[in-house]
Order: C-alpha cells, then structure tokens, then sequence
C-alpha cells in the first residue's frame, strides 16, 4: 500500500467518525442526513488539498476537521440560499409542495390550533418567544440552554415561564385545557 | 393541554405570513457559536424556529458545533481520562499552564514555513516516565498548544502555555504505546500554525 492510500484510509476514517458524531448530536432533529453526506464530502476534499501526507493526516485532531466542517456548512447553506434565489419558486412555496395531499380531521383540528399557537406567540416578550418555538419544535431544554449558553436550569424555567405565558395567550383566543373552545 | 399536544400542534401550523424575513446563514452561525449579545440571539432564535425551511440549516450548524465542541472538551481533563485509562497511561501537567480565550475560529496550518520546530523528544524517541517536551519559539506567538495523539489520530491531551516547554509526567500500568507530538503556535486572529506530528513511545514500568 501507497503512502497515499494509507493517508486516503486514515482520512477516510477521520471524515466517517467526525460525521457519525454530527449524525449522533442531531438524531432527533430535522438534520437531512444527505447534507451531512454533502458536507463531509466536501471537507474530504479540502482537507486533502490543505494536508495530504499521510504522516499529517494520522496527527490531524478531529477538532481540526470539525472546523473545516462548520465553515463548509456554511458555504454549503450560503450556495443553496443562492440556488433557492435564483430560482421563480420561493422558499415557503417548494417547502408546502410535499404536504399539499388533503390532511384528515385532525391534522386539520392540529392545524387549527397551531396557527393560534403561532398567533398566540407574536404577543409574547421578543426574549421568551425563541425559547418556546425552539421547545415547540421539540428539542429539549438542555439543547436550549446550550445554545444560548445557559444552564439547563435556567432554560428549564424560561420555557416554563414562556409557556405559561402562551397558554395564557391561547386563553384569550378561546383555547382552553380541551383544546379550541 | 399537554406540551405535547402544543409541540404536535405547533409543528402542523401554517407560517405566519407577516412573520418577517429569515436569518441568513451568518446569523444563524453566530447563533450557534454564541456570538453577539444574548438579545441578538434571542431575536436569531425566534427567526430561525418562525421559519420552518430555516430549521434545518440551524441543525446542521448546530450539530456540526456541537460536535466540535465535544472534540474540543476530549482533549481537557474531563474527555481526556477515559481516553488515558484506556491506554492505561495518565499525564499530568507539570508546567506552567495559561489558557488562551479564543475569540474567534482559528484558522489552521499544519506543517508549513513558520510552524513551531520540534527539539524533544527526538523522532521515535523512547520514553519513560516523565517527559519534556522543548520546540523553538515563533516570532508572533501569543501561545503555544501541546496535542498529544494517539496513533490513530485521537488527541488524548492538550495543555496551553507561553512557554517554549512543558513536561508531564506519566504514571500508572505498565507497558508501552506509541503517541504522536504536535505544538501549535497561537497566532493573532486566530490564526494557528501547527508542527507535523512527531512520534514517541511512551514506558512505563
């Protein structure tokens, strides 16, 4: 075996382990793995370019790849932005095209209510609203607090506060413990 | 009604028309790097979450911090002991240390003209018990980053100094395993410039 091929192997590895953590950090969430895929191939790339050698690439730290990674994501998202804004179909419209099927009683009665959730949240404080969609989203109170730079406690209560504040909201829209009254 | 029925309603929602424009990529990357003021990112946050098609671009730049930032704790005590129990080795820092607050995301260079040059140990040098590590200094240096790697890449350990030096002091099992050495020069702007690695092996009685 080449120099070279061992240097391609031990970088394949790096790249693979690295992305499986990305995979890892972001399983419950709306990460499309085909992204992931897009990037990491990317980085392969531009860490070949900027090393090379295998005797460089067995010492190269994953934070080092992690790095190359967040920038390449973000040319990545910049690249599709420009994609996206080139193109005659906004944003909103290409996202609705997947759930234009007819939705069921209730998956309309959920609509319902969630467009009075979305009302109810534009009369919460700017500092709260955040926390409570991104809880709403369904991530959990220890990603919120990481964020933000938070303990965990302390994001546990802004969304306990927040969402009191949303409910009381939704209160003054005829939404009740039951639901829509 | 339960959280849960309030996520499940809030995800079928329709976006709110008037729910103004979606943060660009570099907001959203400040965002996750925790830069700007708390109000600021509050403000990003809402955006992100008001804009479903921005959810996505927020995980991937989230995950992608996330787990750096978890390769960046490995190396300190924390991540690193599991690491040197499991090669039955365990470092301690005998210099003088000083962490150096990073402002921004360095760029790195590895191995060009410029880069810290390695003194000792020697190449493959074979060592036993405490061990001191001496590089030439580089004009400009605010700081110089000690990794220490396993063969496969792996950093088990990273102290920060200002100094051209620093020992450790290896105990526990017995046995030998080979590491790799890489000092990294801290520059201004975040700028890094990295030595190749260097092998050693590393005995303990």
């Amino acid at each position: 075996m080449t120099p070279a091929d061992e240097a391609s192997i031990a970088l394949d590895a790096l790249i693979a382990r690295c992305a499986d953590k990305v995979r890892l950090v972001s399983q419950t969430h709306r990460l499309d793995p085909a992204d992931v895929d897009e990037v990491f191939q990317e980085v392969r790339i531009r860490v070949w370019k900027a090393i090379g050698e295998s005797e460089r690439i067995a010492g190269l730290p994953a934070s080092y790849v992690y790095r190359t990674a967040e920038s390449v994501a973000l040319d990545f998202l910049r690249r599709r932005r420009a994609r996206r804004d080139r193109s005659t179909d906004p944003i909103d419209t290409i996202a609705g095209l997947e759930s234009q099927d007819t939705p069921g009683p209730d998956r309309l009665a959920a609509r319902e209510l969630g467009d009075l959730i979305e009302q109810s949240l534009g009369e919460l404080a700017e500092g709260r609203r955040g926390v409570v969609r991104m809880y709403l989203a369904g991530y959990g109170t220890e990603e919120i607090g990481a964020t933000l730079g938070w303990t965990e406690a302390k994001a546990r209560n802004l969304v306990y506060r927040g969402l009191a504040d949303l409910r009381a909201a939704l209160g003054r829209h005829g939404v009740g413990s039951e639901g829509i009254r | 009604m339960s959280d849960e029925d309030l996520r499940q309603a809030y995800q079928a929602r329709n976006p709110d028309p008037a729910r103004g424009s979606a943060p660009t990529p570099e907001e959203i990357r400040r965002l996750v790097a925790g830069e700007g003021t708390e109000a600021e990112r509050l403000r990003t946050l809402d955006q992100v979450f008001a804009h479903p098609e921005t959810v996505n671009e927020f995980e991937l730049l989230r995950a992608m911090a996330q787990a750096g930032q978890t390769a960046k704790a490995g190396p300190r005590w924390r991540g690193a002991a599991p690491l040197a129990l499991a090669a039955s080795v365990l470092l301690v820092v005998a210099g003088v240390v000083t962490l150096r607050n990073r402002e921004s995301e360095p760029t790195r260079t590895v191995g060009t003209e410029g880069a810290p040059v390695q003194v000792r140990p020697d190449l493959d040098a074979r060592v036993e018990g405490a061990i001191s590590f001496l590089w030439r200094s580089v004009p400009g240096a605010q700081g110089y980053r000690l990794e220490l790697l396993t063969e496969a890449g792996t950093v088990v350990t990273t102290v920060e100094t200002a100094d051209t030096t620093a020992s450790y002091a290896a105990t526990t099992a017995s046995g030998s395993q080979t590491y790799r050495w890489v000092v990294v020069a801290l520059l201004p702007e975040g700028v890094e410039l990295a030595s190749p690695p260097r092998r050693l092996i590393l005995i303990t009685p």
